[in-house]
């Protein structure tokens, strides 16, 4: 990888590292030390680093550090019982994502990762597995159950949500 | 795996997380169109599928650019490089030390060559310029006389004879040869002059060779058939007080009724002597770059030490009488 690549890839992705780990950590200040931290090692690395991979690089590096920062704080994401979401047909797209991102942080780090990898970064399951160690056939199962589990706390007609 | 109300669900998970191919996207389109009641399972996961925030940004993205430094070659300098430099610096100034040795020895035989090349032209001369040969042989003989006066007795017979020649010559041919012969014995100046300051007071090595000319000329000029004044002013007691005048000739032709009437107490080279100057302008001389800039360092040294030297005494007059 260049200088020029390098510089170009933080133009490029660091929003979207940065948001994939605000989002994990709901921290601003560890999220900003994440994301320089996966910066500052890539560029150590930049001569190994392939220019078209520095994207898959960082969010690999930045996904560990926050799986490190997470078990080093010892921070426990208390799996909420899933509350009763009560659907109204009127319910708009901004309390759909209200309701969405609060079922998130009920699933595990794992899952929550491998959503946001797909749905924020679009990555294919077998990039995600790349990033998080996974295999793909693990990513898909996983992300499938983290799924079910999101819609069902969306979507059961009979569920209210209690917000 | 076909798609079948059994095994829709995966199908469904797929379609969501945008891994199936454009035909199977297709299909589970169209079996979405004949199965309408699953409709709404693919919605609920369409609605489960987050939305990117875009309004989360990292701000100062700057701290995160780099640039790349370049590494400054640093060459190690081992010890045989410092030796190797040493000697090559060593050699260079012990051969820019014996190159000017060597310039200076060969001014300092300059003369004596000089001297030995005019008595060979001497004997090839022109009927018109016989007394060329014994001027310069004068000049040279003066230089030689501060260099060493034990040869001055031998010298002075060659004077004579020159003199004695003279008298054939024509004044205004004379004057025209006096004039190119002052331009072209600027050349022989430096040997002589650096003679002159080894061996002389300070004041004389202000004198010129041209003036030398003069000097001797005007010796010739003053008794120009008494050959014992000629022999007195090249005598080893007087050698010094004909060397050591200064006269204010430069190179300019002389008026020889000025010179007479006017400037009677000066001694100036007049027409009859002139002609005792010839060309030596084929004169072998030492020429490079660094040469001369070791002639204007002494030329240098010669002009501060005339400062302090004490103002040369007219002693023209001691010839005279």
């Amino acid at each position: 990888m260049t200088e020029k690549e390098f510089n170009q890839c933080v133009t490029d992705h660091a929003d979207g590292v940065f948001r994939f780990i605000l989002k994990n950590l709901r921290h601003v200040e560890d999220a900003r030390d994440i994301v320089q931290s996966a910066f500052e090692k890539m560029w150590v690395n930049h001569a190994t680093v392939d220019g078209t991979r520095g994207k898959s690089f960082l969010f690999t590096v930045a996904y560990h550090q926050m799986i490190d920062h997470i078990r080093k704080k010892k921070m426990v994401i208390v799996n909420e019982e899933m509350a009763v979401e009560r659907t109204t047909d009127a319910r708009s797209g901004q309390e759909t994502r209200k309701i969405l991102e609060k079922a998130l942080y009920r699933l595990n780090e794992t899952q929550r990762s491998l959503v946001m990898l797909k749905d924020y970064e679009g990555y294919s399951y077998e990039e995600i597995g790349e990033i998080t160690g996974l295999n793909p056939s693990q990513v898909k199962v996983y992300l499938h159950r983290a799924r079910q589990q999101l819609k069902s706390f969306l979507g059961s007609p009979e569920n209210i949500l209690e917000s | 795996m076909e798609l079948t109300r059994k095994t829709y669900e995966e199908y469904f998970l797929l379609y969501v997380d945008n891994e199936l191919s454009a035909a199977e996207r297709h299909g589970v389109e169209r079996f979405i169109h004949d199965n309408p009641d699953l409709a709404q399972e693919l919605d609920a996961l369409k609605t489960a599928v987050l939305t990117m925030p875009e309004e989360i940004r990292f701000e100062n993205k700057e701290i995160l650019f780099r640039k790349e430094n370049k590494e400054a070659v640093v060459l190690s300098f081992a010890w045989w490089r410092m030796a190797a430099a040493a000697v090559v610096l060593l050699f260079l100034g012990t051969a820019v030390w014996m190159f000017v040795n060597l310039g200076e020895t060969r001014d300092g035989s300059l003369a004596v060559t000089d001297q030995k090349k005019n008595e060979n032209t001497k004997q090839a001369t022109t009927a018109a310029d016989p007394g060329n040969d014994g001027k310069i042989a004068n000049t040279k003989t003066e230089v030689e006389k501060k260099q060493n006066n034990s040869g001055i007795a031998d010298l002075n017979q060659t004077i004579i004879k020159n003199n004695s020649s003279n008298k054939s010559v024509t004044p205004g041919r004379d004057s025209r040869i006096d004039g190119k012969a002052l331009v072209n014995n600027n050349k022989n100046r430096p040997a002589a002059r650096r003679v002159a300051s080894k061996n002389i007071e300070p004041a004389t090595a202000k004198s010129s060779v041209n003036r030398d000319l003069a000097i001797t000329a005007e010796a010739s000029r003053l008794k120009p058939l008494s050959d014992s004044k000629l022999v007195a002013a090249a005598d080893p007691l007087s050698s010094h007080t004909s060397t050591s005048m200064v006269l204010p000739v430069s190179g300019r032709e002389l008026d020889p009724v000025e010179t007479r009437e006017g400037r009677k107490g000066e001694m100036y080279a007049t027409q009859p002597q002139r002609n005792n100057v010839i060309y030596v302008a084929n004169t072998a001389i030492n020429k490079n770059s660094l040469r001369g800039v070791f002639r204007k360092a002494s030329r240098l040294v010669e002009r501060v030490a005339s400062l302090n030297a004490p103002e040369p005494t007219n002693e023209v007059a001691m010839l005279k009488q």
